[in-house]
């Protein structure tokens, strides 16, 4: 992280800006009376961004316009037009392709954007930044660290694993993805309801590809297990696991080797069928686990066959009438679909 | 830093030191001793105020800080209200009463449904003085005489009260006017660069609230939404927000031809525009010298909306002050009804030329549209990444599906996106937005999940769905029989399972993504997807719905001509009794505003779209089907489109508007 004193020099502190920008006259905003949405701005704010504008309108590419969009991003780092300002700025000096620099400006974001960023101009910066310099095995890792300690404080930081995604399909390194594969299972056995984990372990498990190509069928039954024994039996509650093994098989029906594809679903609709026997065995209602039972509808369907999907309809009525009564509408469309299913 | 807290519930009023903090916490110990209503006491424009007076640094730290104070406050008030006779039922846990594992999910999960909880008693169990206040502060009807029995009952199993609760309308206009009728206070800041927003935000709400009058009229109209001067005052702050530039190049996905034939004929890109720079005349001797100087040839005029004035063209703001400005342009120039708003006192000296005096604010909102519509095609068309179909939010920024459906909202609205058959590629005379390339990127957004992310591979999740969904439907490429072969298709089963998968069994709202929270703005991002993606399904019968059309524009087209209400031909495949009950319980701010959940402070984004969500509730939805919660006639919004989140009479007027060409 940048130290206090590193993060000071980057700015310009407010009390000097009139001396440092003697040469400008600053630019008021108009906040009369004859405006809507005006924000009483603090002096010091008002001063920054009234040079901010001085400076935008005469173009001026410098270190001090460049320390100047520190000062602005600071008191507002959501105005992207500073932070586009500020890349500029870096280009136009020769510092864009700097590594230093660029490693400054990582840490400057960094600074600003706190434990857990939710903001996207602040991770924008860092994707436009590397864009122009290249991610390289250096930033690679510094990135993914850092992206690494926000996910500690939030896992499921949306910026955070969108940007993850870019590193990975940028650098597209084997060793690296079989790194994320780990990661992913930990945060997974960290929260098995992580929904962000599983759907970066389908990202990995695709290599971040979306050539039409489905999983090799020895993949796809390694992630059909991981879903089951990782997820679905430890925990049937969750709707994470379901729609990924869900997923998975669909994938292989539809884009696979389809007999091999079939033989595939039949044995984790068995799988399935036999979790909601643990819980009557327990005397538990199975129905009451709804999130099974969609996924059980889901397999039977893909089943195709008559029996299985006059099984799927009645448990799709099911859900409908009892056990999931806030998607009834939804249900009875399935149930319907399902029931054309076999009219036809 | 003096100040006093009057508590808003026993009106004392009290001086503010470091100790605040405990004054406010006796306070409400003594109001709870006072039997006033818990649901009131709980609203957080209390608990808002008083940790604002008490933790002064509230206002500008994160959300995460405001959480653990709020929290504070709130382990403390569950507490004291737990010394009261048990009012509320037994609160079912996430999933069915069982959590298998402990995780920071199902903390957090159950954390919420605790929060709602009280908010879902039986309101009829209430003893008579709680019901009391419930009416005084406007959430039950007065003189109602179920609602001042004396006699205080649980009737077991439903709440025949549900169908009273009321939407506190004149509190949340006065919330939503302040930003136009006064300057927000310097934590607003971090919005400097959302304006456009703000002001969307709170016209769309204010227009949702709008009440018929009949003033002289034979049919009931809605009035105009502001008075001219402060109309006049929008439409200047937006074109503050207008950013300009030219460009000599056109972009290379505009020429077709070879080197030596280059034919330029999109008809929007290449039209004529007051402020393009002509090029120098080539016969004029003097121009020959200045193409020696490489004078630039023709110049077109560009340009988009910024955050504020002096930023960037960015196409969220770009879509919110296109948005506001339809609002405003297609209200009544002769309108009279908020004339006496402008002739009451005013601070500043009257200047009888102020333009507010001679011409309305609908002409001006027109010409402006007017003005920026080929300059904003322009600046679109510049954005697109021809590789992969996406849009940048701004020149050098961001790809993600927002930017496809604010640059197509922009587009279509203001005559921009003709109608082209999809399977046939964009010719030279046809423009160059929503080509299948477009279609494709948003599509390839779609998750193994069934919702979409904001760009391939990211998680599914509701703002993006919405964005996807809606800009697809604008496009006309969602829906059996769209696929030329020219696009990939969308999966609207998977969409719709994912989308009806999202809305939450105990709360009634919506969340964003799978396994997270329940959020108020979810009303509308993903409340208004289930309603674009229940049309893509089977159609009833129906002679008079054209199946290829806009249905809710339809629907209003025809009940405008037949005078009377349609229902659409499809259902709403969402629970629409339980999401307005979150809405009206939960989501109420009792001093007027919505918010995400009754833990967050109320704002006007959320404000904004738990209306814009309760309106696609109350108006997409089948009467023979839906049960609605709270009181039908009082709540009743104005309907929105939810495509275009506004009303769908401006939509339609603006669709129909004749933009001139030169």
């Amino acid at each position: 992280m940048m130290a206090m004193a590193a993060l000071n020099d980057a700015m310009i502190p407010i009390e000097d800006l009139s001396q440092v920008f003697s040469d400008m006259t600053p630019l008021p905003q108009n906040d009369g009376s004859d405006r809507v949405c005006v924000i009483q701005y603090p002096t010091a704010f008002a001063l920054a961004y009234n040079y901010m504008r001085a400076i935008w309108q005469s173009k001026e590419m410098s270190q001090r316009a460049l320390k100047l969009t520190a000062t602005c991003a600071k008191l507002n780092p959501a105005n992207y037009t500073v932070w586009h300002y500020r890349r500029q700025c870096l280009k136009d000096l020769g510092l864009a392709s700097n590594e230093d620099a660029v490693r400054q400006d990582l840490a400057l974001a960094a600074a600003l954007g706190g434990p857990n960023p939710k903001n996207y101009q602040i991770w924008y910066h860092r994707r436009a930044l590397l864009e122009t310099h290249g991610v390289k095995e250096l930033f690679c890792r510094l990135e993914l660290d850092y992206i690494k300690d926000v996910l500690r404080e939030d896992a499921k930081n949306y910026h955070a694993w969108s940007y993850r995604q870019w590193i990975l399909e940028a650098v597209d390194d084997e060793e690296l993805w079989k790194e994320e594969m780990d990661f992913a299972s930990t945060l997974i056995d960290e929260d098995i309801r992580n929904n962000s984990a599983w759907n970066q372990r389908w990202f990995v498990v695709h290599r971040g590809k979306q050539d039409g190509k489905p999983l090799s069928m020895n993949e796809a039954r390694l992630e059909a297990d991981f879903a089951i024994d990782k997820g679905i039996s430890v925990d049937p509650y969750n709707e994470s696991s379901c729609r990924y093994l869900l997923s998975i098989l669909k994938e292989q029906l539809l884009e696979g080797e389809h007999d091999l594809a079939k033989k595939l679903v039949e044995e984790h609709e068995a799988k399935v069928s036999n979790l909601r026997l643990a819980f009557e065995k327990t005397n538990q209602d199975p129905g009451k686990c709804v999130n099974l039972t969609a996924t059980w509808i889901d397999l039977l369907e893909m089943m195709g066959d008559k029996e299985s999907l006059q099984k799927a309809v009645s448990l799709a009525k099911g859900q409908a009438t009892e056990h999931d009564r806030i998607r009834t509408k939804y249900w009875l469309f399935r149930a319907k679909q399902l029931q054309n299913g076999i009219d036809e | 830093m003096k100040k006093s807290f009057r508590c808003p519930i026993t009106s004392t009023e009290r001086g503010v030191s470091t100790s605040c903090r405990e004054v406010f916490l006796s306070e409400t110990t003594q109001a709870v001793e006072k039997g006033i209503t818990y649901a009131a006491l709980w609203s957080s424009s209390i608990i808002t105020e008083a940790v604002t007076l008490a933790f002064p640094p509230f206002m500008m730290s994160s959300t995460d800080g405001n959480r653990n104070n709020n929290n504070e406050v709130y382990s403390f008030l569950q507490q004291q209200l737990q010394l009261q006779p048990p009012l509320f039922r037994t609160v079912p846990f996430h999933d069915n009463n069982s959590i298998i594992i402990d995780t920071e999910t199902t903390r957090l999960q159950q954390e919420t449904e605790q929060e709602c909880a009280p908010f879902f008693v039986e309101l009829s169990s209430l003893p008579p003085g709680q019901r009391e206040h419930l009416v005084q502060v406007g959430l039950l009807p007065a003189d109602d005489a179920l609602v001042t029995s004396t006699i205080s009952e649980s009737d077991g199993d439903g709440d025949d009260m549900a169908s009273k609760v009321q939407l506190l309308r004149d509190k949340h206009r006065q919330y939503l006017q302040q930003v136009w009728k006064k300057k927000l206070k310097a934590p607003f800041v971090s919005l400097d660069s959302s304006r456009p927003w703000i002001l969307y935000w709170c016209l769309h709400g204010f227009d949702l609230l709008q009440e018929t009058t009949t003033d002289g009229r034979d049919t009931p109209k809605i009035m105009n939404i502001v008075s001219n001067r402060e109309g006049c005052n929008m439409v200047a702050t937006l074109k503050d927000c207008w950013q300009s530039y030219y460009t000599a190049d056109p972009p290379s996905l505009l020429v077709e031809g070879n080197e030596d034939n280059r034919q330029y004929k999109d008809p929007f890109y290449f039209a004529r525009h007051e402020d393009d720079v002509p090029a120098a005349d080539t016969d004029d001797p003097n121009s020959r010298q200045k193409q020696k100087q490489k004078q630039p040839s023709y110049q077109y005029y560009c340009g988009g909306f910024g955050g504020g004035p002096g930023q960037l063209a960015h196409a969220a703001t770009t879509y919110a002050a296109v948005l506001a400005l339809c609002i405003l342009a297609t209200d009544d120039p002769n309108d009279a009804s908020k004339i006496e708003q402008d002739t009451s006192s005013d601070d500043d000296d009257d200047d009888a030329s102020a333009e507010w005096t001679t011409i309305h604010y609908s002409t001006l909102a027109r010409e402006l549209l007017q003005y920026v519509r080929i300059p904003l095609y322009r600046w679109m068309v510049s954005l697109q990444q021809s590789h992969t179909g996406g849009y940048r939010m701004h020149h050098d920024g961001e790809v993600d599906v927002r930017a496809t459906y604010t640059i197509i909202t922009c587009a279509k609205l203001l005559g921009l996106l003709l109608p082209e058959s999809s399977s046939s590629p964009p010719s030279s005379s046809r423009p160059v937005l929503n080509r299948p390339q477009v279609i494709n990127f948003v599509v390839s957004c779609q998750t193994y999940e069934g919702g979409m992310g904001g760009e391939p591979f990211s998680e599914a999740h509701g703002g993006y769905t919405f964005c996807g969904v809606a800009a697809l439907k604008i496009m006309d490429a969602l829906g059996p029989g769209k696929d030329g072969g020219a696009h990939k298709q969308l999966d609207t089963t998977a969409l719709l399972g994912w989308l009806a998968r999202r809305q939450m069994a105990y709360e009634g709202g919506f969340s964003g993504r799978s396994n997270k929270l329940v959020d108020g703005c979810y009303s509308f991002w993903q409340g208004a997807a289930l309603a674009i993606a229940s049309s893509c399904g089977q159609w009833e019968e129906s002679v008079t719905y054209d199946k290829d059309g806009d249905p809710w524009l339809q629907r209003y087209q025809l009940s405008c001509r037949d005078n009377k209400e349609f229902d659409l031909p499809f259902p709403l495949f969402f629970d629409v009794g339980m999401l307005e009950r979150y809405i009206l319980l939960c989501a109420q701010e009792i001093s007027g505003g919505l918010r995400d959940k009754p833990s967050k402070p109320r704002d006007f984004y959320h404000t904004c779209y738990n209306l814009s969500g309760l309106s696609v509730a109350q108006h997409c939805s089948n009467r023979r089907v839906d049960t609605s919660y709270g009181d039908a006639q009082q709540t009743r919004l104005s309907p929105t489109h939810p495509c275009y989140n506004i009303r769908i009479d401006r939509v339609a007027a603006i669709l129909d508007a004749i933009w001139t060409t030169p």
